[in-house]
């Protein structure tokens, strides 16, 4: 297990799958650091699969949702699965009502959930 | 009710020192007679329906609340308005508003006792120094007394109309956790936007607080299906996946399939039943309840 982090977004190894653990909303920056860590992760350590944890972000607009899946779309151009989890209900909340595009979106509730899925013990509404 | 407030609800009714002097000089010779005036008031009351309603199977009630119209009457003639006095009166209203006392026969009543009250200073004679004045007096501090019940009884009233309104505001979107991670939502009578907010937000809370990974979402009770119905219900469906948790749509009629094909609306790959049984049986597999090992993709 390894971890590299920036001030608002920290990647954690579990065997051979990428944590990217959010903390903030995705202004100023953090995205740039989710995208890097995130890609250096798949690319440079060689993660088979990213959950993206979002459980810590208060606010997200579908501008910003958007291009988190932008980036999630990117590790999975290199050929890791990708799961966001922790979406926050007000959030969910908020993009339904700005008719945002979820379609294709690997979600779960929780780590546990998602790990469960990557180890092959279950699957997400979309598999 | 505080201090200033009490002052000023007795301006409103013309009720000042020289009232309540008047009522407290005649107290304690009507307070003699009390017997007599509240049988004199329970021989009215059993000419009407309201008393067999209210004691014609509990002549102990009867006895009780004689009782307790005495100890009102007792604390009326002190005329000593305070807090006290005030919250007695409440406590009338509250005990009216309890049996459901209808507003009639409780005016009827006041008017009925106001006479009584009104006869009997009369009778006094020669020892009262102003019979007509106090009758005055006493009649205002009655309407006083009548108006605080009534406003009590209009409160309570009041309250059990919202909390009624609430509970129907809950019971509209009733999820209910039916096996380990599955939620059961029927959905009943119409589906606007308000209202799928209302189901969005009471959804995604409560597969927050159960962890459920699936949700059957039983749209038989719904009457009209039309495009924005369908595409609110699609909304639920996407929500709930963004929580990793998938929705089933059981309860689909024939007549609803129809126009849904009809309207030409694209349902995506949301898994639709016919009924709540196969809709169970999708969601066990999902949250792997028929305990046989699911394979992974």
């Amino acid at each position: 297990m390894s971890s590299s982090s920036t001030t608002s977004v920290t990647g954690t190894r579990v065997e051979d799958c990428l944590v990217v653990t959010v903390s903030r909303d995705l202004g100023g920056g953090t995205l740039d650091a989710v995208r890097q860590v995130m890609l250096e992760g798949v690319q440079r350590d060689g993660a088979a699969s990213v959950i993206v944890d979002t459980s810590g972000v208060p606010f997200m607009d579908s501008h910003e949702f958007v291009a988190l899946r932008r980036v999630m779309h990117m590790a999975e151009l290199l050929g890791a699965r990708c799961v966001l989890v922790g979406l926050q209900p007000g959030i969910i909340v908020h993009l339904m009502a700005s008719d945002t595009p979820v379609d294709g979106l690997r979600a779960m509730l929780g780590l546990d959930e998602a790990l469960q899925v990557l180890k092959g013990h279950g699957r997400t509404p979309r598999d | 009710m505080p201090q200033n407030t009490i002052k000023e609800t007795l301006d409103k009714f013309d009720l000042r020192e020289a009232d309540f002097k008047r009522i407290r000089a005649v107290a304690p010779m009507l307070m003699e007679q009390l017997d007599g005036f509240i049988g004199d008031f329970y021989e009215w009351m059993a000419k009407h329906r309201e008393f067999k309603v209210f004691f014609g199977t509990n002549p102990a009630r009867l006895e009780r609340v004689k009782q307790l119209q005495r100890a009102n009457w007792d604390t009326f003639l002190q005329a000593d308005i305070n807090e006290a006095w005030i919250d007695a009166r409440r406590h009338v209203g509250a005990v009216h508003a309890n049996i459901d006392l209808p507003n009639e026969i409780y005016f009827a009543g006041m008017a009925v006792s106001n006479n009584l009250m009104a006869d009997r200073i009369r009778g006094l004679g020669k020892v009262v120094k102003d019979p007509e004045e106090t009758v005055k007096s006493i009649t205002k501090l009655m309407y006083l007394d009548a108006c605080i019940v009534i406003d009590e009884i209009a409160r309570i009233n009041r309250e059990k109309i919202s909390a009624s309104a609430k509970a129907l505001m809950e019971m509209s979107t009733p999820v209910t956790p039916i096996w380990e991670g599955i939620l059961l939502l029927p959905l009943l009578g119409i589906l606007d936007s308000q209202r799928t907010q209302d189901v969005m937000n009471k959804t995604l809370g409560k597969i927050a607080e159960t962890r459920a990974k699936a949700l059957v979402l039983d749209i038989s009770g719904v009457s009209a299906m039309d495009t924005a119905v369908a595409n609110q219900l699609l909304k639920i469906t996407k929500a709930t996946q963004l929580m990793g948790c998938e929705t089933i749509l059981s309860g689909l009629s024939p007549a609803i399939a129809r126009t849904l094909v009809e309207l030409g609306v694209n349902i995506g790959e949301v898994r639709t039943t016919a009924t709540l049984r196969d809709s169970f049986e999708l969601a066990l597999r999902a949250v792997g309840g028929d305990r046989r090992p699911t394979q992974s993709t």
